[in-house]
This record gives structure tokens, C-alpha cells and sequence, in this order.
């Protein structure tokens, strides 16, 4: 079931199919060009040129056929020419060359031929039509599926048919195996592989489709020309239409398989493959009307040839122009486009999405008939096949592409273009590592904010769920809420002087001093750019807070001292009232002295709470790099 | 008689808020809105002389109350609540035209005091909306003209704010009067507000949206 053209013909030959179609184009309009001259030259001194209109239709009909039969099977080649089923459709358009042009010059020229001429002429077209017989059953026996047993059918048909064209050219058959029976059997065999492949591929659509639409086309052809010409012949009877006309059975079955490229993706072909064709063919087009002016042009002395200058320069030239450019686009992305396309690239979050749209640019900019994921592992862009390939490395997660065919096969990949993809893929890589250090980025300010969550918000919702106090319940959900706030304003990040972070605590303390007639003294000393750990000053501004509302509601003090003194490894402070201060024996534990003690011991320091008659004094000190922090 | 606007979608917290308005002024007449929509009706039927708005409501930004209200009743003072405090929005509602904020998690007493002094005009800031001011200053837009920069007095009373004074300490730090300080503030609030339009106006020009600057 597999079809044939996808393990043949993956080595790319290092001509574009452009080169090749070019290629066939040039023999074929030479050989057309020698059968005009030798229908219409004059061969002795009575005769003139003869003019193309007054040749007779043995000379069209079959030069129609030839041409058209081996322009569309040179096209197919020309395009995926290591595939053995384009190898013997353009087998096939050569025999077809051969059949028809050599009698359409047999019998148009007025030109005496020797009798070897005549001879090989003759050959050609009984061993053209024969080839024509052999090269479509084999073309039918491999696509679209090679059908089962296939060397046996494909010696048989080779061997069998070639051997008895051979017999019947050298007169060895008798004479009723003339080639017109050779050929009606070989046009049988043709319509029974058809027969085959639609047998073989009714279980897969899309090759049914395929080999449908091959088999009309065929059977359209080939059968025409059995019905009408071939069969009446074998059984001595008139053709049914002037033998002429049955020629044209032929051009039907390349026409019918033209047609069917795009639709049924023939022989694995696409639309470009039709851009190929126009623009090879657009370009040819343009050369002649350049030749056929030069001739036609009165380019001779005097008036006559500033004339024909001045319609070159003002009609033709600009005609042409416009001409060439419908013909031959190649229109070119901006340096903005090619930028913005890049930044859409590295700025996509989804790697598929991401693929599609490099792949795509790559598109754009080079026009490939091919572009795909490969497993190249180079790190910078190279061409392969003398410039039919271009290798992109991977990037990130992108993975390398290769492209095949630029400009629709049109051009080859040169240095200028590789080092436009090379810096395309450093830019690309740089905009991505810019994304990823974003990224990141977000990440580790992600988990900032889940740390300091963590660590604070939570296990103080936690306690004021478990507090029975509503006062220390209302307190903690308060300092919840302020360290809520210093996480998303990023209180404590570390360009914050420890005055800047200390400052809310401040001011806030000042405040409810103030609430309270309550004079607040507030001394900052020390190394003022030291980073205070989230946990350090969280803790800090919660024990503060809770000495301030000690005194506040039971030290009757008019007066309250905090003094903040930092050295370079550790933090002391102090806070000192005037009040009436109480007595340790009346504290009753697991009040709030205990838990300003629990806090600052987590931090690796000590609290020590002094009262006296004439007020208390709480002494704290805490190293200001914790345990958590160096590590 | 003090016309009161409360627009906060928490109903606990609104009542809150108007019990606390209910309190610090006399004979308050309070309206309560619980969305944006309903702020914005508020605004339209009748005067206010105070409005204490929440930025974050479901329908919308307070912020859309907030200048409507400055529109057709520019004398009204319009106090953020807030308890998140995030400083970017505070800043922002300041440039549109606030009056102060406040945070909904003070206590009590505490919040009435704050919200007696900013109806007498006396504004607050806190340090890091005060830094944050400075950063806005230092680093957005050019100004309009020299006189809507902060003049070298406002700087200082900004930095002093910022490292945690209140008006009060600035004032004797400063060795100026309470009320100075306060129309230092004010003045901060003003070309706060210019300098926010100017900038918007800026890089509306650069855009293309409007022909002048």
C-alpha cells in the first residue's frame, strides 16, 4: 500500500526543478523548431517558404500531441525527478514525442528523405508508440500503489512487449503482429492494471482517488484510441475517425493528469507545481516575443530604426516589465516585518503555535517548496546540495528546519541568503533568552510572594483563628493585612534603606502615640544600608507593634522610647516607658510577653523585658543574617 | 450637615464605614453604594460633600466615581479606602483627584481620627506612597512647565514623610508650621494631578491620539 514516491526520490538532486523543466523546454522547442523547418523550408530552387497555415493537419494534430504530451511529462519529472512513477510518466511523454513527431514530419516535409532516414523515422514511431504501451502499464503497475507482484508483472510486460515490437519491426512475427496489435494489446493491459490499482486501493480514499482519476484519464486516452483506430485495424476494418484525429487520444491522458495535480495531489505534487510550470514557461514566453521583435523589426538604416528604438524603449519595454513582474514575483519581506515576525515568534507561549510561525517566516522569506523539521544538530545555518538546502538550527525549543527549493524552485540558497537566516536565528535566540530571563523572572517573584506567605500570612491567620481573644484576633488579621500589603508592594525589597522599611512602622506607631497624647521617641542608628530579612521584619514590626499597645493600654505612660541600633551583624532594640510598670509575679504565662519572646527567639535572638516602678524596658537583639537566609 | 457617599462592595465593611461616618460627623447623611454602577447613580442625584470610595469594585474601578464626582461637585472631598494600600492605585487616584486614603484595617479610633482630619483638609501620607510620589516625580514625563515640578521644600517634605514622619514631626523638623506642611501636601496632590495629565497628554502626542501636547 505504500506509495512509492515516498521512499524514492528523497535525495534531492542539486538542479531546481526550474533548471530541469528549463532544461526540457530546450529540447522540446528545439525539436519543434527543426520539424517547422523541415515542414516549411524550401528544399530546391522552385520552391518558397511555405507559410505555417497551409500545412496539413497529419502535421499539426500529431506536433500538438508531441509537444503538449512531453511538456506536461517533462513537468512532472522536472519537479520530483528521483521518483520512479514521475520516471516512467516522462518515459512515456518521450515515447509520445517519439510516435508523433516523427510521422508529422514524415509526412509534412517536402524535402526528399534518403531512404535510412525514412527508415529510422518509421522505427521511431512504431518503437515510440510500443515505449508509450510499456512505460503506462508500468506507470500504472507502481502508482498510485505498487500492486502485488510486481517484478513478475513488470518483467513480463517489458520482456513480452519489447521482444515483440522487436519481432515485429524485423518482420521475424508474421505479419499480422503488426505494432497496431502490439500496441491495442499493451492499451488492454493498460486498462487491467488500472483495473488493478482501483481493486487495490478501495480501502484507502485518498489513492483511490488517485488512481481513479489516473484511470480515466488512461482510459479516456487509450481507449479512444483502441475503440477508433487500433481495433478496427487489427480486424482490417476502417478506423472509425481519420487516423489522424486518433492521435489526439493521446494528449487527453497528459491534459486529464495536468488537471489532476492539484486536486488529487498527483504523483505527490501541489500547486506550485503549477507556478513552476507558469513561470518557466512565462519566462520562455518573453524570450520568444524578445526574439520574434528583433526579427519582425524593421532594424535596418535610417528613420525605420529610431522608430522601432523609440517603440522598444516606450512600449515594449515597460510592457515586458510589467509582464515580468506578474510572471516572476519575488516580492521581499521589510526589515520591520521580518523584526516584528521574529518578536511574534519568541513571544508565543505555545511551542507549537511557535514552530508554525518560524516555519512560517522562514516561508515568507524564502519561498521553499519544502519546509520541515529535520534533526540537524549544527548550531549555525548552512546550505546543503550546492544551495538546494538550507539547514536552520534548533533554537531553544524550537527544532531546526530544512528548507528545499527556494523561491518555488526558482533560485538556489547562496551565502547572502545563509547569513540572513544565521542572523534571523541569532536574533531569534536572543529575543528568547530576553522571554526567559522574563520568565524567570516572574518565576522567582512568584515565589517571593509564596515565601513570604508562607511564612508570615499564614501561620498568623492561623493563630488568630485559634486566638479565644478577640482583641489579639482583630491584632493578628490587622498584621496580616499589613504584611499582605508589604508583599505586594515589595516593602522589603532590598534597595529599601532599613529606615525606608522601618518607616510605615513608624508612622503608624506615631500615630497611635499621638491617638493617646502618648510622646513618641523614635531613634534610627547604625549602618543604615543593611537588607533586613522578610521574617526579620515582620517580626520586628509585629513585637514593636505589641510592646506599643502594652504600654498604651497598662502602662499609663506619657511618654514611650524605641531605638533601633544596628551593627553589621546584628539588630538591638529598645523600648522604654515612663508608666507605672507591673509586676512579673502578677504575669500570668502564655500571655503576650511570651509570644514576643517566641518571636524573636525564632529569629536566633533574645528578648528580655525589665519592669520597674518608674516604667518598663524591653531589650531585644537579633543576628541579621538568620540560619534560613545564609543558606 | 455632612452629605457622605460610602461605595464598598464588602457589606460588612460598608457598614463599617458608614458607622464610623455616622460617628466623626454630626448629623451625617449618608448614602451607601455596594458597585461602581450604583456610585456613579449616587454621584448623579445629588451633592456630596465627602466620599470615602473603594478602587476595587465588581462592576469597575472607584476610581470612575471618584472623577465624576470631582467633575460635578469639585468641592467634595473624596478619601480612597483601601486595604490592600496598593501604591500604584493610590498614586493613580491621587493624580485623579483624591483628597487622601485610607486603610480599612486600622482600627477604629484610629481610622475616625484619620478621616475627621482629612475632612478638615489636613491631608496624610504614608511613607511609601510618599516615596512613591518621588519615584513618579523623578522618573515620569516631562513637566509642562517649571512650576508644576516640586519645588525644593515639597521634596523635603516628601523624603521626611518617606522616612516615616508624620505632618506634625515634619513641621517640627522643618521648623514650619502644621498647617504649612499641610498645603505642601496639597500642593504635592495638585501637580501630582497635572503631571499625570501632562504625562497622559505626552504620550497621547507621541501616540498620534491628539495634536497638541
Amino acid at each position: 500500500m505504500t506509495p512509492v514516491t515516498s521512499h524514492i526520490g528523497d535525495t534531492p538532486s542539486p538542479i531546481s526543478p526550474s533548471a530541469r523543466l528549463g532544461g526540457v523546454m530546450t529540447v522540446l522547442l528545439s525539436l519543434t523548431v527543426l520539424a517547422f523547418f523541415l515542414a516549411l523550408a524550401p528544399f530546391d530552387s522552385e520552391q518558397s517558404w511555405r507559410s505555417p497555415f497551409a500545412l496539413p493537419a497529419i502535421f499539426w494534430i500529431p506536433m500538438t500531441t508531441g509537444f503538449g504530451s512531453f511538456l506536461i511529462a517533462g513537468w512532472v519529472w522536472s519537479l520530483r525527478p528521483a521518483d520512479l512513477a514521475t520516471r516512467l510518466f516522462a518515459l512515456s511523454g518521450v515515447a509520445t514525442l517519439a510516435f508523433t513527431f516523427a510521422p508529422a514530419i514524415t509526412y509534412s516535409t517536402r524535402l526528399e528523405l534518403p531512404e535510412t532516414v525514412s527508415l529510422a523515422l518509421s522505427l521511431t514511431n512504431s518503437i515510440g508508440a510500443s515505449a508509450f504501451g510499456i512505460a503506462m502499464i508500468a506507470l500504472c503497475l507502481v502508482y498510485p500503489a505498487r500492486l502485488p507482484g510486481l517484478r513478475i508483472w513488470m518483467t513480463l510486460n517489458v520482456g513480452v512487449f519489447g521482444l515483440a515490437t522487436l519481432g515485429a519491426l524485423l518482420e521475424i512475427l508474421p505479419r499480422a503482429f503488426g505494432v497496431h496489435l502490439i500496441t491495442s494489446v499493451e492499451m488492454v493491459c493498460i486498462v487491467i492494471a488500472v483495473v488493478g490499482q482501483l481493486l487495490h486501493s478501495r480501502r484507502d480514499p485518498t489513492q483511490r482517488a488517485i488512481a481513479l482519476w489516473l484511470g480515466l484519464a488512461i482510459l479516456f486516452g487509450a481507449g479512444g484510441f483502441i475503440v477508433t483506430t487500433a481495433a478496427p485495424s487489427v480486424f482490417n476494418g476502417a478506423p472509425l475517425i481519420p487516423a489522424v484525429y486518433s492521435f489526439g487520444f493521446f494528449l487527453l491522458i497528459y491534459i486529464g493528469i495536468a488537471a489532476g495535480l492539484r486536486r488529487f495531489r498527483l504523483f505527490e505534487l501541489g500547486e506550485w507545481a503549477y507556478r513552476v510550470f507558469f513561470y518557466v514557461v512565462g519566462s520562455a514566453l518573453l524570450v520568444l516575443v524578445d526574439i520574434t521583435l528583433v526579427i519582425l523589426l524593421p532594424i535596418g538604416p535610417g528613420m525605420a530604426f529610431g522608430a522601432a528604438l523609440i517603440i522598444v524603449a516606450l512600449v515594449y519595454l515597460p510592457l515586458r516589465d510589467v509582464f515580468a513582474r506578474m510572471l516572476l514575483p519575488r516580492p521581499d519581506l521589510s526589515d520591520d516585518q521580518v523584526f516584528q515576525s521574529i518578536v511574534d515568534v519568541a513571544l508565543e507561549p505555545d511551542t507549537v503555535r511557535r514552530t508554525r510561525l518560524w516555519q512560517g517566516l522562514m516561508q515568507r522569506l524564502f519561498k521553499p517548496i519544502e519546509v520541515e523539521a529535520c534533526s540537524f544538530s549544527g548550531t549555525e545555518a548552512v546550505t546543503g546540495i550546492d544551495g538546494v538546502e538550507l539547514y536552520i538550527p534548533a533554537i531553544s525549543q524550537l527544532p531546526a528546519i530544512r528548507l528545499r527549493y527556494p523561491w518555488n524552485g526558482r533560485g538556489l540558497f547562496g551565502p547572502p541568503h545563509q547569513r540572513t537566516a544565521a542572523r534571523l536565528a541569532q536574533l531569534l535566540s536572543h529575543v528568547e533568552a530576553g522571554r526567559q530571563a522574563y520568565d524567570r523572572g516572574v518565576a522567582s517573584e512568584r515565589q517571593r510572594i509564596a515565601r513570604d506567605m508562607h511564612d508570615n500570612i499564614g501561620a498568623q491567620l492561623l493563630s488568630a483563628l485559634h486566638s479565644s481573644d478577640q482583641g489579639r484576633k482583630d491584632m493578628m488579621i490587622r498584621e496580616s493585612l499589613s504584611d499582605l500589603r508589604d508583599i505586594i508592594n515589595d516593602n522589603s525589597a532590598s534597595d529599601l534603606s532599613l529606615e525606608e522599611v522601618l518607616s510605615d512602622l513608624r508612622a503608624e506607631t506615631a500615630e497611635r502615640c499621638a491617638a493617646q497624647d502618648l510622646e513618641l521617641g523614635w531613634t534610627l542608628s547604625g549602618t543604615d544600608n543593611i537588607a533586613l530579612a522578610p521574617a526579620a521584619s515582620h517580626a520586628l514590626r509585629s513585637v514593636i507593634r505589641e510592646i506599643v499597645s502594652n504600654t498604651i493600654k497598662h502602662a499609663a505612660a506619657s511618654m514611650l522610647d524605641i531605638s533601633i541600633a544596628t551593627a553589621s551583624d546584628r539588630l538591638e532594640f529598645t523600648c522604654r516607658d515612663n508608666g507605672q510598670g507591673f509586676d512579673p509575679a502578677t504575669i500570668t504565662p502564655g500571655n503576650g510577653l511570651d509570644n514576643l519572646e517566641n518571636r524573636i527567639s525564632a529569629l536566633g535572638g533574645e528578648l528580655t523585658t525589665t519592669p520597674s516602678t518608674d516604667g518598663v524596658e524591653t531589650r531585644g537583639s537579633f543576628p541579621l543574617q538568620t540560619p534560613e537566609q545564609t543558606s | 450637615m455632612t452629605r457622605v457617599l460610602v461605595v464598598e462592595d464588602v457589606k460588612e465593611t460598608r457598614l463599617w464605614l458608614s458607622d464610623i461616618a455616622g460617628r466623626a460627623f454630626s448629623e451625617p447623611q449618608i448614602t451607601e453604594a455596594g458597585s461602581m454602577r450604583a456610585g456613579l447613580a449616587a454621584v448623579n442625584s445629588k451633592d456630596f460633600d465627602l466620599a470615602l470610595i473603594d478602587l476595587g469594585l465588581p462592576d469597575g474601578s472607584g476610581l470612575e466615581v471618584l472623577r465624576n464626582l470631582k467633575l460635578v461637585c469639585s468641592e467634595a472631598i473624596c478619601i480612597v479606602t483601601t486595604v490592600m494600600g496598593d501604591d500604584a492605585h493610590i498614586v493613580a487616584a491621587l493624580s485623579a483627584g483624591a483628597d487622601g486614603y485610607l486603610l480599612k484595617d486600622t482600627p477604629e479610633d484610629l481610622f475616625e481620627r484619620q478621616l475627621k482630619q482629612l475632612a478638615d483638609g489636613t491631608p496624610a501620607l504614608s511613607p511609601s506612597i510618599a516615596r512613591r510620589i518621588m519615584e513618579h516625580f523623578r522618573f515620569t514625563g516631562p513637566a509642562a512647565s517649571p512650576e508644576d515640578e516640586l519645588s525644593p521644600r515639597e521634596r523635603e517634605v516628601l523624603g521626611l514623610i518617606g522616612r516615616g514622619l508624620r505632618n506634625a514631626d515634619v513641621a517640627k523638623d522643618l521648623e514650619l508650621a502644621e498647617s504649612t506642611v499641610a498645603s505642601h501636601i496639597k500642593s504635592i496632590y495638585r501637580k501630582l494631578g497635572i503631571s499625570s495629565r501632562a504625562e497622559a497628554a505626552w504620550h497621547a502626542a507621541r501616540m498620534g491620539l491628539s495634536t497638541t501636547p
